[in-house]
């Protein structure tokens, strides 16, 4: 019986990426190739390897949290804003369970990418891989108590947009306490207790609020 | 057995449902109301999608099957994966899920189409397939808002005789302002109007309630209509202007009208407290 339940999960969570059509390609293009390919053609045209390595870094910062967005966003877009909400509100009350399935999926993806990195590079980031982690978790919680609160799939992108334009390349100063994402590979990981904390404390509050609010129309 | 209990809803200082209540068991129920009513509301509440301000509602435990007003989805899937999709969410078992399939795309005719991605159907098509996903699962309740919304007459006229095919063993409430939708097919008719439950008979006891009232009267001679009067239509016939009307009190020297309209007099009389 929880075997059945928990492969019907699966089956809504395979399908609904499905349902995305050719948009399910586009973190896999960034991520595993285009990305690579980028580092590798720095590597190539003559830059060191420390550069190529810190290139790599901040490219990873920028484009793997924001990914982590991507599928389950659009995968599941019909049961935030969609024309049909209604109907599959009324079938199923929650897609918290198939939202964090695609979630470990993209996770598994990163996994694969920070692999070909070390094999094909001889980068190295799986020290950081907490970093990475909690930086896509993050971005993840907010992002879907956003879309469940606001029933829009938009305004989680923008936001995340804005959090990394403002963290990376604005470097915002007085706002280290909630800043996730840096251009260098911390020397210190203990130095960055406070800002994952912190929105880790919030994400574990706004969450199951945002949900509640969800599974009423 | 679907019970409704002095159901309350407010949005804000507006109240969608003011004291509604009724008791449906097995049957084609109409539920017939203006634009603002309090339709969609009601079908919303019985669904639980949205939480009522008091009252209750009953339904034994059944399964509901839901047709909302807005319906169109999953444009990258073929139909057939839609309707998986909405089968998996049902919870209908693996194994039986393709002949369930095949039987409700039969029912709504778009067999043809189980292949052709959702995306490229027309409005129709689309609406079509918003009324498989309802009865997928053979639900004892199912409630379609606007189901014949984008349909053309023919397809109207399908959809009413898909209603006598699935009605066995089901209560099942189409929600509509257009009355020749819920004639010939519905067992009861429920009238809605500013959340309440205004009239719920038969369709002769809604035909009734315009019984005696109906007139035509010479356009211009609207001076003769006293008490509580509603103009319907405007006829010419033999070169002259008539005003078709529903009158509580006798219109004098106004000549009854020939072929009362039946159930959709019926409503407009319960509507406007004729």
């Amino acid at each position: 019986m929880r075997f059945e339940k928990y492969l019907n999960s699966l089956t809504i969570s395979k399908m609904a990426l499905k349902s995305l059509g050719k948009l399910f390609f586009v973190p896999q293009i960034f991520m595993l190739i285009l990305s690579p390919l980028a580092t590798y053609l720095e590597f190539a045209s003559g830059s060191g390897y420390r550069i190529c390595y810190l290139a790599s870094y901040m490219i990873l910062q920028v484009l793997c949290p924001f990914f982590s967005l991507w599928w389950p966003l659009l995968g599941f877009r019909e049961h935030i804003e969609g024309g049909g909400r209604e109907a599959l509100l009324v079938y199923k009350k929650s897609i918290l369970r198939e939202l964090i399935e695609v979630f470990i999926f993209y996770v598994l993806h990163f996994l694969l990418l920070l692999l070909l990195y070390l094999l094909f590079l001889d980068f190295n980031y799986f020290p950081f891989l907490f970093i990475f982690l909690a930086q896509s978790f993050a971005f993840f919680v907010v992002s879907i108590s956003l879309a469940f609160l606001l029933k829009s799939i938009s305004v989680p992108f923008i936001v995340c947009l804005i959090y990394e334009i403002f963290f990376m390349g604005a470097k915002a100063p007085g706002l280290d306490f909630m800043n996730m994402l840096s251009s260098y590979p911390p020397e210190d990981l203990a130095g960055l207790f406070f800002p994952y904390v912190f929105i880790f404390v919030a994400c574990l509050i706004i969450l199951p609020l945002a949900h509640l609010r969800f599974r009423r129309l | 057995m679907l019970k409704i209990e002095k159901l309350h809803k407010s949005y804000k200082k507006n109240s969608a449902l003011d004291g509604f209540s009724c008791e449906l068991g097995r049957g084609i129920y109409g539920l017939l109301g203006p634009n603002g009513s309090g339709k969609t509301t009601m079908m919303r509440c019985i669904c639980g999608l949205i939480s009522c301000n008091s009252g209750s509602i009953e339904c034994g435990g059944d399964e509901i099957g839901y047709l909302p007003q807005q319906f169109g989805m999953m444009k990258a899937l073929t139909l057939y994966e839609m309707m998986e999709y909405f089968a998996t969410l049902k919870r209908i078992p693996k194994t039986e899920q393709g002949e369930e399939i095949e039987r409700c795309l039969e029912l709504v005719n778009l067999s043809d189409k189980a292949k052709s991605r959702v995306g490229s159907l027309s409005g129709g098509m689309v609406r079509r397939s918003g009324i498989a996903q309802a009865i997928l699962g053979d639900p004892s309740i199912i409630l379609f808002d606007e189901p014949t919304a984008g349909l053309d007459p023919e397809e109207r006229m399908r959809f009413k005789s898909l209603l006598k095919k699935i009605r066995d063993g089901k209560t099942i409430i189409v929600s509509t302002h257009i009355v020749s939708d819920v004639e010939a097919v519905c067992d009861s008719i429920i009238i809605i109007d500013r959340g309440r439950n205004i009239f719920t008979g038969s369709n002769g006891e809604v035909a009734e309630l315009a019984r005696g009232k109906a007139y035509l009267i010479e356009e211009g001679q609207e001076s003769r209509l006293i008490g509580n009067y509603y103009i319907k239509d405007r006829i010419s016939r033999d070169g002259k202007s008539y005003l078709y009307v529903l009158s509580d009190s006798p219109v004098h020297g106004a000549a009854r009208a020939e072929a009362e309209g039946g159930i959709e007099d019926g409503y407009l009389c319960a509507l406007k407290n004729i």
